[in-house]
């Protein structure tokens, strides 16, 4: 198969497993959707590496695919079972309800896109839909889920996203740039999972619905 | 002394000097040394660039007029709260609230949160400023959650999620910007905010535009603009009051500066100030609207402050909106604030510790029973209030008179909601301050109260932002700012 068409199918993996994010309800599949989302990109970026030739590329994918798709998940995972965590999941919508929100949005945000100036140049095109659907299906997470997981799960999605703009529409941004961004935000994703222990030991509950101390 | 990256290092150096094997009384004195000596590093690096306006640059490191403007106001408001840090930390120390270990703590991301905001108004690189910005969040989390309490976890939950989602969103910004660049052929220097500034003309209007409204939803959610300013009140009122000193004094303004920048960027481009000035106006409007109602009815003399901060960031964005003359008001008005908002929440601060509520109708009797510290809030809340000849009362005089020749309509409303919000706050303030004492338990004898730290703080505070409205008065003062806010206006 030609690696063009790979990548595509690739593309296509990740914005899949991420709407299958969106919809999951209970722990594992939420965690497992991510890391395969997570891993699906790295795969992607790889063969961006391939295409384009850029050796340093190569790097970036083993590091995100270590990070996102392996470690994250891996110590969320070991965290939820130490803390006793619920396997079930709070959502303000069902999963089907969600579904639909979300292929709303992303025929919103994906048209919005396509007249964008930033579609001529994309490269390639449908990497631009797939990062633009990405931000709003994590935006869409950390507003519709009512649990802490679930909320930074939605936060983790839509950086994916932006990643994968970055790929979409700049050719040549330096490895040090996207290593540093990705580094600053792992270590922001490690801060959101501290103090989700945190809260998770105070309130006795993962549900931010429960988080109502403070107000005017 | 005088390079640029020196006052980076001594920062660093002092954050690692938190775990030397010390007792906690030298550790704090280290850390007060440490603090001081890395502002006045700063203070030789940036004021001869404010004199002379020539940059001084290093590797992804720029430090021009603005720059240098910054990090002196980002210096100042980080010594003050290093004087009232080391008194909240010997008093929860006495007290047994903070234990050695959450002292070397809260040292270590005091000093790398100073560190990231140097950085965040310094670089040119954007990758820099934004991993510097996203750092000011990520250093500050852990000290908004200090206290431990449910409150606090609370507020330190919000304050990450939100401002590293509007930072996230920033982000998709800056790629952007480093999109039109390449667009443009800058070559090794689309990633540099000098390269932009000075080849706007050659890059697409319609991808700054795109990147201008994700940088303004994103670091607005930082600088706390109404609707995205949910986080600010929570966080602002539960952090040590050290540390919401610096979140309220200079942080906001180190985001409200990446706005500026960015917006220098599109005016450029479009060769009118028109499409910008829009955004400023539309949500300075309503980050003044929102605060005006809520001082009516709030109960919580921190959050108070918290929503004043959010009234003067919206105070600011609406004189930046008004044009040239309004951006004048506003680097002046960014001094103001940034000097008299630290001796206000330092001083609330005091009154935590002395009544153990942050409720407006537990606090009574400050005056009398801890009279220096009451009287530096009240004389703090007059310069807040823009009583002249504080440096906000030129502030807002200016931006009004010249707001009601731009936008008299805007300028009206924004009048009648500054006086709402002075009646709201000094009605608090007079509760709290003068009316008679409850029948609490003293932990002071009446008018015993010796001066500490933190008092010394909100003095120097105060002296300063009066010191700043009599320069103000004069011509050299008002050309001082009248140079730096062309070099931020078209």
């Amino acid at each position: 198969m030609h690696i063009t068409l790979i990548n595509a199918i690739l593309a296509g993996a990740t914005l899949a497993t991420s709407i299958r994010a969106a919809g999951a309800l209970r722990f594992h599949t939420l965690v497992r959707s991510y890391a395969a989302s997570a891993l699906f990109l790295g795969l992607f970026v790889a063969g961006l590496a391939f295409e384009r030739n850029a050796p340093e590329l190569y790097l970036l994918a083993a590091t995100a695919i270590a990070l996102k798709a392996l470690i994250i998940p891996a110590v969320i995972t070991r965290a939820a079972d130490r803390a006793g965590m619920s396997m079930r999941l709070s959502s303000t919508l069902r999963p089907a309800p969600t579904y639909i929100v979300i292929t709303v949005l992303i025929t919103v945000v994906t048209a919005m896109a396509l007249r964008s100036p930033f579609a001529a140049g994309a490269d390639p095109e449908y990497l631009l839909l797939v990062a633009v659907a990405m931000v709003m299906i994590g935006l869409a997470m950390m507003v519709l889920r009512r649990d802490l997981l679930s909320q930074v799960m939605g936060f983790l999605v839509m950086e994916n996203g932006i990643a994968a703009f970055s790929f979409a529409v700049i050719r040549d941004l330096p490895f040090l740039v996207e290593l540093g961004i990705l580094m600053t935000l792992t270590f922001g994703i490690v801060l959101m999972g501290t103090v989700s222990g945190r809260v998770r030991e105070l309130y006795g509950t993962e549900n931010t619905q429960a988080l109502n101390e403070l107000t005017d | 002394m005088s390079h640029p990256l020196f006052p980076f290092f001594l920062a660093l150096a002092s954050a690692a000097a938190a775990f030397l094997p010390i007792s906690s009384a030298a550790r704090r004195r280290n850390f007060l040394f440490g603090a001081l000596l890395s502002c006045t590093a700063a203070a030789f690096v940036a004021v001869p660039v404010l004199l002379s306006g020539t940059p001084s640059a290093w590797g992804p490191v720029r430090v021009d007029r603005f720059a240098s403007y910054m990090i002196s106001l980002v210096a100042i408001v980080a010594a003050l709260a290093s004087l009232a840090a080391t008194h909240y930390l010997a008093h929860g120390q006495k007290k047994g609230t903070i234990t050695p270990a959450n002292e070397k703590t809260f040292i270590l991301f005091f000093m790398l949160f100073v560190l990231s905001m140097w950085t965040a108004v310094a670089a040119d690189n954007l990758a820099l400023l934004w991993i510097a910005l996203e750092s000011t969040t990520l250093t500050t989390t852990l000290l908004v959650a200090f206290d431990r309490s449910r409150g606090a976890v609370e507020a330190a939950w919000k304050y990450i999620v939100i401002c590293s989602t509007g930072i996230t969103l920033g982000l998709l910004g800056v790629l952007m910007l480093i999109h039109s660049a390449v667009g443009a052929n800058l070559g090794a220097g689309a990633l540099t905010l000098s390269s932009l500034s000075a080849y706007a003309g050659s890059l697409s209007l319609d991808t700054l535009r795109w990147a201008f409204v994700f940088l303004f939803i994103g670091v607005g959610t930082k600088v706390g603009f109404v609707p995205m300013h949910t986080w600010l009140p929570d966080a602002h009122s539960k952090t040590p009051s050290p540390i919401s000193a610096m979140l309220s004094g200079i942080l906001l303004n180190v985001a409200f500066a990446v706005l500026l920048r960015a917006k220098l960027i599109v005016d450029a481009a479009s060769g009118s100030s028109g499409w910008t000035d829009t955004f400023f106006l539309t949500f300075g409007t309503l980050s003044v609207a929102l605060p005006s109602f809520i001082m009516l009815v709030q109960k919580n003399y921190k959050r108070m402050l918290a929503y004043s901060s959010v009234e003067h960031m919206g105070l600011m964005a609406f004189a930046v909106g008004l044009g040239p003359l309004g951006t004048f008001a506003a680097m002046m008005h960014m001094a103001g604030h940034a000097l008299a908002k630290p001796a206000l929440f330092v001083g609330a601060g005091e009154m935590l510790h002395e009544y153990g509520s942050t409720r407006i109708a537990d606090v009574r009797g400050v005056v009398e029973r801890r009279p220096k510290t009451g009287v530096l809030f009240f004389i703090g809340l007059l310069a807040l209030l823009a009583a002249p000849p504080s440096a906000l009362f030129m502030s807002e005089y200016i931006m009004t008179s010249y707001g009601l020749t731009r936008q008299p309509l805007l300028t009206v409303i924004i009048l009648a909601l500054l006086v709402m919000i002075g009646f709201g706050m000094m009605r608090s303030a007079i509760e709290m301050l003068f009316s008679s004492e409850t029948a609490e338990p003293r932990t002071h004898a009446t008018g015993s109260e010796r001066w500490n730290l933190a008092n010394v703080a909100m003095l120097i505070g105060i002296i300063l932002c009066f010191a700043l409205g009599f320069a103000l008065l004069n011509a050299p003062g008002r050309d001082f700012f009248m140079t730096l806010s062309r070099n931020l206006t078209r």
